[in-house]
Protein backbone atom coordinates (compact mmCIF):
# COMPACT_ATOMS: atom_id res chain seq x y z
CA UNK A 1 0.00 0.00 0.00
CA UNK A 2 2.78 2.40 0.93
CA UNK A 3 4.72 1.43 -2.39
CA UNK A 4 1.79 2.09 -4.13
CA UNK A 5 0.95 5.32 -2.74
CA UNK A 6 4.62 6.45 -2.97
CA UNK A 7 4.85 5.55 -6.81
CA UNK A 8 1.79 7.77 -7.67
CA UNK A 9 3.36 10.37 -5.78
CA UNK A 10 6.37 10.40 -7.46
CA UNK A 11 4.28 10.48 -10.76
CA UNK A 12 2.32 13.36 -9.50
CA UNK A 13 5.11 14.84 -8.33
CA UNK A 14 7.33 14.55 -11.52
CA UNK A 15 7.17 17.61 -14.23
CA UNK A 16 5.12 16.37 -17.28
CA UNK A 17 6.94 15.09 -20.36
CA UNK A 18 4.48 14.87 -23.31
CA UNK A 19 2.07 17.64 -22.50
CA UNK A 20 3.15 21.49 -23.00
CA UNK A 21 2.65 23.66 -20.27
CA UNK A 22 -0.08 25.99 -22.15
CA UNK A 23 -2.06 22.41 -23.02
CA UNK A 24 -2.15 21.79 -19.15
CA UNK A 25 -2.95 25.26 -18.16
CA UNK A 26 -5.56 25.67 -21.18
CA UNK A 27 -6.76 22.08 -20.27
CA UNK A 28 -6.90 22.49 -16.36
CA UNK A 29 -9.15 25.85 -17.18
CA UNK A 30 -11.55 24.26 -19.56
CA UNK A 31 -11.85 21.05 -17.81
CA UNK A 32 -12.53 23.54 -14.42
CA UNK A 33 -15.14 25.47 -16.05
CA UNK A 34 -16.94 22.14 -17.27
CA UNK A 35 -16.84 20.11 -13.95
CA UNK A 36 -17.42 23.49 -11.91
CA UNK A 37 -20.61 24.18 -14.40
CA UNK A 38 -22.12 20.79 -14.12
CA UNK A 39 -21.36 20.22 -10.78
CA UNK A 40 -24.10 23.58 -10.40
CA UNK A 41 -26.75 22.39 -13.42
CA UNK A 42 -27.02 19.15 -11.63
CA UNK A 43 -27.43 21.33 -8.09
CA UNK A 44 -29.69 23.21 -9.38
CA UNK A 45 -31.35 20.13 -11.09
CA UNK A 46 -32.29 18.58 -7.72
CA UNK A 47 -33.79 22.19 -7.10
CA UNK A 48 -36.38 22.32 -9.22
CA UNK A 49 -40.19 21.36 -8.54
CA UNK A 50 -40.14 18.22 -11.64
CA UNK A 51 -37.20 17.05 -9.28
CA UNK A 52 -38.83 17.15 -5.81
CA UNK A 53 -42.16 15.59 -6.99
CA UNK A 54 -40.64 12.89 -9.11
CA UNK A 55 -41.26 11.36 -5.86
CA UNK A 56 -45.08 9.91 -5.64
CA UNK A 57 -44.52 10.57 -2.02
CA UNK A 58 -43.94 14.36 -2.16
CA UNK A 59 -46.85 14.67 -5.31
CA UNK A 60 -49.51 12.95 -3.71
CA UNK A 61 -49.15 14.47 -0.16
CA UNK A 62 -47.34 17.80 0.30
CA UNK A 63 -47.34 18.70 -3.11
CA UNK A 64 -50.94 17.82 -3.59
CA UNK A 65 -51.54 19.86 -0.45
CA UNK A 66 -49.68 23.32 -1.91
CA UNK A 67 -51.83 23.60 -4.58
CA UNK A 68 -54.72 24.81 -2.55
CA UNK A 69 -52.42 27.17 -1.03
CA UNK A 70 -51.89 31.05 -1.78
CA UNK A 71 -47.86 29.88 -1.89
CA UNK A 72 -49.06 27.80 -5.35
CA UNK A 73 -51.62 30.16 -6.63
CA UNK A 74 -53.11 33.60 -6.46
CA UNK A 75 -54.47 36.78 -8.08
CA UNK A 76 -50.96 38.16 -8.81
CA UNK A 77 -49.41 34.73 -10.25
CA UNK A 78 -45.92 34.66 -8.15
CA UNK A 79 -45.17 31.55 -6.83
CA UNK A 80 -43.34 29.75 -4.62
CA UNK A 81 -41.36 26.18 -5.57
CA UNK A 82 -40.05 23.74 -3.31
CA UNK A 83 -36.59 24.99 -2.91
CA UNK A 84 -37.45 28.55 -2.00
CA UNK A 85 -38.44 27.79 1.28
CA UNK A 86 -36.95 24.09 1.82
CA UNK A 87 -33.82 24.83 0.74
CA UNK A 88 -31.34 27.54 1.76
CA UNK A 89 -30.19 30.22 -1.23
CA UNK A 90 -26.50 30.60 0.36
CA UNK A 91 -23.68 28.29 -1.44
CA UNK A 92 -22.33 26.74 1.46
CA UNK A 93 -25.71 26.22 2.98
CA UNK A 94 -27.34 25.20 0.12
CA UNK A 95 -24.31 21.89 0.41
CA UNK A 96 -25.08 21.24 3.57
CA UNK A 97 -28.35 20.76 3.61
CA UNK A 98 -28.10 18.97 0.14
CA UNK A 99 -25.34 16.35 1.98
CA UNK A 100 -28.61 16.48 4.70
CA UNK A 101 -30.77 15.44 1.93
CA UNK A 102 -29.40 11.94 1.10
CA UNK A 103 -31.01 10.77 4.17
CA UNK A 104 -34.27 11.29 1.63
CA UNK A 105 -32.98 9.19 -0.85
CA UNK A 106 -32.67 6.44 1.68
CA UNK A 107 -36.03 7.10 3.07
CA UNK A 108 -37.07 6.77 -0.38
CA UNK A 109 -35.39 3.25 -1.53
CA UNK A 110 -36.85 1.79 1.84
CA UNK A 111 -40.12 2.97 1.80
CA UNK A 112 -40.08 4.95 4.63
CA UNK A 113 -43.30 7.16 3.75
CA UNK A 114 -44.74 4.94 1.06
CA UNK A 115 -47.96 5.15 1.82
CA UNK A 116 -50.52 7.64 3.03
CA UNK A 117 -50.34 5.99 6.39
CA UNK A 118 -46.82 5.90 7.27
CA UNK A 119 -46.60 9.30 5.96
CA UNK A 120 -49.24 10.39 8.33
CA UNK A 121 -47.59 8.28 11.27
CA UNK A 122 -44.05 10.39 10.52
CA UNK A 123 -46.08 13.64 9.93
CA UNK A 124 -45.38 15.16 12.89
CA UNK A 125 -41.56 14.03 12.95
CA UNK A 126 -40.69 15.52 9.70
CA UNK A 127 -42.44 18.56 10.43
CA UNK A 128 -40.64 19.57 13.55
CA UNK A 129 -37.61 18.70 11.63
CA UNK A 130 -38.32 21.87 9.59
CA UNK A 131 -39.61 23.96 12.33
CA UNK A 132 -36.76 23.93 13.88
CA UNK A 133 -34.50 24.21 10.86
CA UNK A 134 -36.33 27.68 10.05
CA UNK A 135 -36.77 28.39 14.04
CA UNK A 136 -32.58 27.87 14.00
CA UNK A 137 -31.77 30.11 10.72
CA UNK A 138 -34.22 32.42 12.22
CA UNK A 139 -36.91 31.79 9.00
CA UNK A 140 -34.36 32.55 6.74
CA UNK A 141 -36.37 30.93 3.30
CA UNK A 142 -39.52 33.15 4.56
CA UNK A 143 -37.29 36.47 4.46
CA UNK A 144 -35.77 35.97 0.81
CA UNK A 145 -39.51 37.35 0.14
CA UNK A 146 -40.95 38.36 3.20
CA UNK A 147 -39.01 41.71 4.73
CA UNK A 148 -41.02 43.51 7.79
CA UNK A 149 -39.44 46.60 6.46
CA UNK A 150 -41.91 46.40 3.18
CA UNK A 151 -44.75 45.01 5.14
CA UNK A 152 -47.78 47.28 5.32
CA UNK A 153 -49.10 46.75 8.58
CA UNK A 154 -51.96 49.00 7.74
CA UNK A 155 -53.19 46.12 5.39
CA UNK A 156 -53.19 43.41 8.01
CA UNK A 157 -55.92 42.56 10.48
CA UNK A 158 -55.45 43.90 13.82
CA UNK A 159 -54.04 40.99 15.38
CA UNK A 160 -51.40 40.55 12.33
CA UNK A 161 -50.69 43.92 12.82
CA UNK A 162 -49.93 43.73 16.87
CA UNK A 163 -48.05 41.06 16.22
CA UNK A 164 -45.88 42.02 13.77
CA UNK A 165 -44.89 45.48 15.25
CA UNK A 166 -43.87 43.49 18.24
CA UNK A 167 -41.78 40.92 16.40
CA UNK A 168 -40.21 43.85 14.55
CA UNK A 169 -39.72 45.88 17.49
CA UNK A 170 -37.97 43.42 19.49
CA UNK A 171 -40.70 43.25 22.35
CA UNK A 172 -40.55 39.70 21.79
CA UNK A 173 -38.55 37.14 20.64
CA UNK A 174 -40.02 35.57 17.92
CA UNK A 175 -39.39 34.30 14.03
CA UNK A 176 -41.82 33.72 11.37
CA UNK A 177 -42.42 30.18 11.63
CA UNK A 178 -43.65 30.34 15.55
CA UNK A 179 -47.02 31.74 14.06
CA UNK A 180 -46.77 30.47 11.04
CA UNK A 181 -46.95 26.61 10.97
CA UNK A 182 -48.90 24.90 7.93
CA UNK A 183 -49.62 27.67 5.97
CA UNK A 184 -47.83 25.76 3.15
CA UNK A 185 -48.72 22.25 3.97
CA UNK A 186 -51.63 20.54 6.21
CA UNK A 187 -50.59 20.27 9.88
CA UNK A 188 -51.00 17.24 11.75
CA UNK A 189 -52.46 16.33 15.77
CA UNK A 190 -51.02 19.66 16.92
CA UNK A 191 -51.36 18.95 20.82
CA UNK A 192 -48.30 19.84 22.77
CA UNK A 193 -46.72 21.39 20.45
CA UNK A 194 -46.81 25.61 20.65
CA UNK A 195 -48.81 27.32 17.84
CA UNK A 196 -47.63 30.85 19.31
CA UNK A 197 -44.65 32.06 20.54
CA UNK A 198 -42.94 31.94 24.18
CA UNK A 199 -44.27 35.14 25.76
CA UNK A 200 -46.80 37.82 25.49
CA UNK A 201 -48.39 37.38 21.86
CA UNK B 1 -9.30 85.12 16.32
CA UNK B 2 -8.86 84.53 12.64
CA UNK B 3 -9.44 80.87 13.06
CA UNK B 4 -12.92 81.13 14.74
CA UNK B 5 -14.48 83.14 11.47
CA UNK B 6 -14.41 80.57 9.62
CA UNK B 7 -16.40 78.40 12.03
CA UNK B 8 -18.76 81.09 13.13
CA UNK B 9 -19.48 81.29 9.36
CA UNK B 10 -20.60 78.06 9.73
CA UNK B 11 -22.39 77.87 12.49
CA UNK B 12 -24.18 80.83 10.85
CA UNK B 13 -25.06 79.20 7.45
CA UNK B 14 -26.33 75.78 9.35
CA UNK B 15 -28.70 78.11 11.43
CA UNK B 16 -29.83 79.74 8.49
CA UNK B 17 -30.75 76.85 6.48
CA UNK B 18 -32.08 75.35 9.77
CA UNK B 19 -34.54 78.03 9.91
CA UNK B 20 -35.73 78.58 6.11
CA UNK B 21 -36.27 74.77 6.28
CA UNK B 22 -38.30 75.16 9.09
CA UNK B 23 -40.44 78.08 7.98
CA UNK B 24 -40.90 76.42 4.29
CA UNK B 25 -44.40 74.95 4.18
CA UNK B 26 -44.21 73.39 0.67
CA UNK B 27 -41.42 71.85 1.63
CA UNK B 28 -43.78 68.87 3.80
CA UNK B 29 -45.22 68.75 0.02
CA UNK B 30 -42.59 66.09 -1.12
CA UNK B 31 -43.14 63.86 1.59
CA UNK B 32 -44.66 60.98 2.23
CA UNK B 33 -48.39 61.14 4.55
CA UNK B 34 -48.91 58.90 7.11
CA UNK B 35 -50.34 55.78 5.34
CA UNK B 36 -54.20 55.88 5.30
CA UNK B 37 -55.77 52.55 6.98
CA UNK B 38 -57.27 49.92 5.31
CA UNK B 39 -60.91 48.96 6.88
CA UNK B 40 -61.33 45.87 8.17
CA UNK B 41 -62.94 43.60 5.63
CA UNK B 42 -65.25 42.77 8.31
CA UNK B 43 -69.09 44.12 7.26
CA UNK B 44 -69.85 46.17 10.16
CA UNK B 45 -73.57 47.21 9.10
CA UNK B 46 -74.76 43.95 9.56
CA UNK B 47 -74.93 43.07 13.32
CA UNK B 48 -72.50 40.05 13.88
CA UNK B 49 -74.85 38.12 16.38
CA UNK B 50 -78.12 38.46 13.95
CA UNK B 51 -81.09 40.06 16.23
CA UNK B 52 -83.64 38.83 13.96
CA UNK B 53 -82.91 35.17 14.75
CA UNK B 54 -82.15 33.93 18.00
CA UNK B 55 -80.76 30.98 16.93
CA UNK B 56 -78.53 32.24 13.83
CA UNK B 57 -74.04 31.87 14.72
CA UNK B 58 -72.47 34.98 14.62
CA UNK B 59 -70.55 35.53 11.79
CA UNK B 60 -66.70 35.32 11.71
CA UNK B 61 -65.30 38.97 10.88
CA UNK B 62 -61.93 37.59 8.92
CA UNK B 63 -61.34 36.11 6.27
CA UNK B 64 -60.79 32.26 6.67
CA UNK B 65 -59.59 31.24 3.18
CA UNK B 66 -57.50 27.97 3.42
CA UNK B 67 -57.66 27.70 7.13
CA UNK B 68 -57.12 24.39 8.23
CA UNK B 69 -60.51 22.42 9.59
CA UNK B 70 -60.02 18.30 10.20
CA UNK B 71 -59.62 15.62 12.43
CA UNK B 72 -55.94 16.35 13.21
CA UNK B 73 -56.27 20.31 13.22
CA UNK B 74 -58.45 23.23 13.63
CA UNK B 75 -56.78 26.59 12.86
CA UNK B 76 -60.08 28.35 14.49
CA UNK B 77 -58.60 27.49 17.48
CA UNK B 78 -55.62 28.21 17.75
CA UNK B 79 -56.94 31.47 18.68
CA UNK B 80 -60.62 30.63 19.65
CA UNK B 81 -59.71 27.50 21.84
CA UNK B 82 -59.19 27.69 25.33
CA UNK B 83 -55.18 27.66 25.06
CA UNK B 84 -55.04 30.38 23.37
CA UNK B 85 -53.80 33.70 24.41
CA UNK B 86 -56.30 35.54 25.73
CA UNK B 87 -54.22 38.80 24.64
CA UNK B 88 -55.09 37.80 21.35
CA UNK B 89 -58.75 39.79 21.45
CA UNK B 90 -60.27 36.33 19.76
CA UNK B 91 -63.82 35.66 21.52
CA UNK B 92 -63.39 32.19 23.42
CA UNK B 93 -65.71 28.91 22.47
CA UNK B 94 -68.15 29.02 24.64
CA UNK B 95 -68.30 26.06 27.41
CA UNK B 96 -71.21 24.67 25.76
CA UNK B 97 -69.31 23.64 22.85
CA UNK B 98 -66.96 21.69 24.21
CA UNK B 99 -69.69 19.33 25.81
CA UNK B 100 -70.42 16.31 23.38
CA UNK B 101 -73.74 14.55 23.35
CA UNK B 102 -73.02 12.93 26.79
CA UNK B 103 -72.37 16.17 28.43
CA UNK B 104 -68.77 15.20 28.74
CA UNK B 105 -66.54 18.17 28.64
CA UNK B 106 -63.88 17.63 25.86
CA UNK B 107 -60.43 19.03 26.04
CA UNK B 108 -60.41 19.94 22.18
CA UNK B 109 -63.88 20.76 21.72
CA UNK B 110 -67.06 18.48 20.98
CA UNK B 111 -66.27 16.24 17.77
CA UNK B 112 -70.25 17.73 16.61
CA UNK B 113 -68.63 20.88 16.93
CA UNK B 114 -65.82 20.55 14.98
CA UNK B 115 -66.87 21.66 11.50
CA UNK B 116 -67.10 25.46 12.55
CA UNK B 117 -68.60 26.85 9.41
CA UNK B 118 -71.78 24.23 9.72
CA UNK B 119 -73.12 27.43 11.55
CA UNK B 120 -70.84 30.67 11.28
CA UNK B 121 -69.84 32.33 8.25
CA UNK B 122 -67.57 34.99 7.16
CA UNK B 123 -69.83 38.51 6.77
CA UNK B 124 -66.97 40.33 4.36
CA UNK B 125 -68.00 43.24 2.55
CA UNK B 126 -68.81 42.80 -0.64
CA UNK B 127 -70.10 39.70 -0.70
CA UNK B 128 -74.02 40.42 -1.49
CA UNK B 129 -76.85 40.02 1.09
CA UNK B 130 -76.29 38.92 4.36
CA UNK B 131 -75.79 35.50 4.53
CA UNK B 132 -78.41 33.66 6.76
CA UNK B 133 -77.95 30.47 9.34
CA UNK B 134 -77.96 27.95 7.83
CA UNK B 135 -80.55 25.79 9.79
CA UNK B 136 -82.87 28.20 9.25
CA UNK B 137 -82.40 29.72 6.04
CA UNK B 138 -81.80 33.37 5.00
CA UNK B 139 -82.52 36.34 6.84
CA UNK B 140 -84.90 38.61 5.87
CA UNK B 141 -83.50 41.84 4.35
Amino acid sequence: MRRWLSRYWHIFRSPSLHFSLGFLVLGGFISGIIFWGGFNTAMEYTNTESFCISCHEMQDNVYAELKYTVHYHNRSGVRATCSDCHVPHEWTNKMGRKMEASKEVWGKIFGTINTPEKFADKRLEMAEREWRRLKANDSLECRNCHEFEYMDFSRQTPVAQRMHEKAFSGDIEATCIDCHKGIAHRLPDMSGVPLWPDGEP
Amino acid sequence: MMTLKPLACALLMTLTTMMAHAEDPARHLDQPGPTPMMGPEEDRDHSRLPADNPLGAPTIPHRITGHQMDRQFNRCLSCHGREAPPQLGARPMPDSHYQDRDGESRRQGAANRLPCTACHVPQMRGSGAPLGHPATGPREP
